[in-house]
């Protein structure tokens, strides 16, 4: 088959054979001027804001950088915070599932003396003779003695304190 | 007001007229063209440091405009497809508006030339409307497209006789009359 190549008019305006297409290009200038004069442009170039678009900050590089820096910062300590509150309820829930029937013996005990006494201030003429006494160091058997003795000699002793 | 946007209020001034002419013939509607003059112009005030001055102004903006054009007949045929993909599996019912084509405004460019234009390959397409659109000569065509004058005049070659071909087909499947309402001529060759 012969290579025999259509060329393309090298003028701004076709000629000849093509005097059809140079007829549809001035058709299709007088549709874009028709166009164009029935609607013109809605916004007037007047009104288009450039001075204040141009003004407007910009996509910096430096400054998406520092966004997303701070963004990881923010999800990372997020994630901590999350991570540290799942270790605590975790130690609080192994807290709560102790068994409840410890046996702690009575030596263990601590006992704590109250700020106040058990039954009000003493009369002043006994406040002189009775002096407070610790019991801290006394055992489980020794505690039912007291508590015996106090029992027993209710008008002598004043007050007690656990 | 700096030197930037005094050479961005500078080439509104001298070329909106002009891009928003380009932008009716490829759009088809006015709203439409508004919205991608406003944005051509937009970046162009925000890249007006990196426009060297090696070609003008226009050129320029054309280029802008045609890339615009190019995403928004990208974004809309993603869109037409999603909506077929819905459409199919909606039950036939009466719309209850009328469809936007059926708008005065794009009936009238449907009507002109220019309707057929947008059917072709956007190569083509680009290059009748920088032609006969914009006015643009050859050379700055080739400039804005990046392209040899050659294959420029060949697209815009290629692209009159798919019209032509467009015409003929349109003549031979029934007669309708294709014309402007002011002009009265009939476009069919």
């Amino acid at each position: 088959m012969p290579f025999n190549p259509r060329l393309v008019p090298s003028d701004d305006e076709f000629c000849g054979d093509d005097e059809q297409l140079a007829a549809l290009g001035e058709q299709l200038r007088e549709d874009a001027a028709f166009l164009a004069n029935t609607y013109p442009a809605g916004g007037k170039s007047e009104q288009f804001p450039i001075a204040v678009v141009t003004q407007l900050p910009g996509r910096d590089p430096r400054r998406i950088a520092q966004v997303a820096v701070a963004a990881l910062l923010v999800v990372a300590g997020l994630s901590l915070a999350v991570w540290q509150g799942g270790r605590i309820a975790e130690q609080m829930a192994g807290q709560t599932a102790t068994p409840e029937a410890t046996i702690v013996p009575a030596e263990g005990l601590i006992v704590a003396e109250p700020s106040e006494p058990s039954f009000g201030p003493l009369p002043p003429p006994l406040q002189s003779i009775v002096r407070p006494v610790s019991h801290q160091s006394l055992t489980g058997p020794e505690w039912e003695a007291v508590l015996d003795l106090l029992e027993s000699d209710q008008g002598q002793a004043q007050s007690i304190s656990l | 007001m700096t030197a930037d946007s005094g050479k961005a209020n500078d080439a509104v001034d001298a070329c909106f007229e002009r891009i928003h002419r380009a932008a009716l013939v490829l759009t088809g509607n006015p709203w439409d063209a508004d919205d991608l003059t406003q944005e051509t112009f937009l970046i162009y005030s925000r890249q007006a440091d990196a426009f060297a001055g090696r070609s003008s102004v226009y050129t320029y903006l054309y280029g802008i405009l045609l890339n615009l054009d190019r995403r928004m007949r990208r974004q809309l045929g993603v869109r037409r497809r999603k909506l077929k993909v819905l459409w199919e599996d909606r039950t036939a019912a009466e719309p209850a508006m009328p469809a936007a084509d059926s708008r005065e405004e794009v009936r009238e460019w449907k009507q002109s030339l220019w309707g057929h234009v947008d059917h072709l390959p956007e190569a083509q397409r680009h290059a009748l409307v920088l032609r006969f659109g914009a006015e643009l000569p050859y050379e700055q065509i080739a400039q804005v497209m990046d392209c040899p004058l050659g294959t420029i005049k060949s697209r815009i070659f290629h692209g009159l006789a798919g019209v032509r071909r467009r015409l003929q087909e349109e003549t031979a499947a029934g007669p309708k009359i294709v014309n402007l309402p002011t002009e009265g001529q009939n476009h069919a060759i």
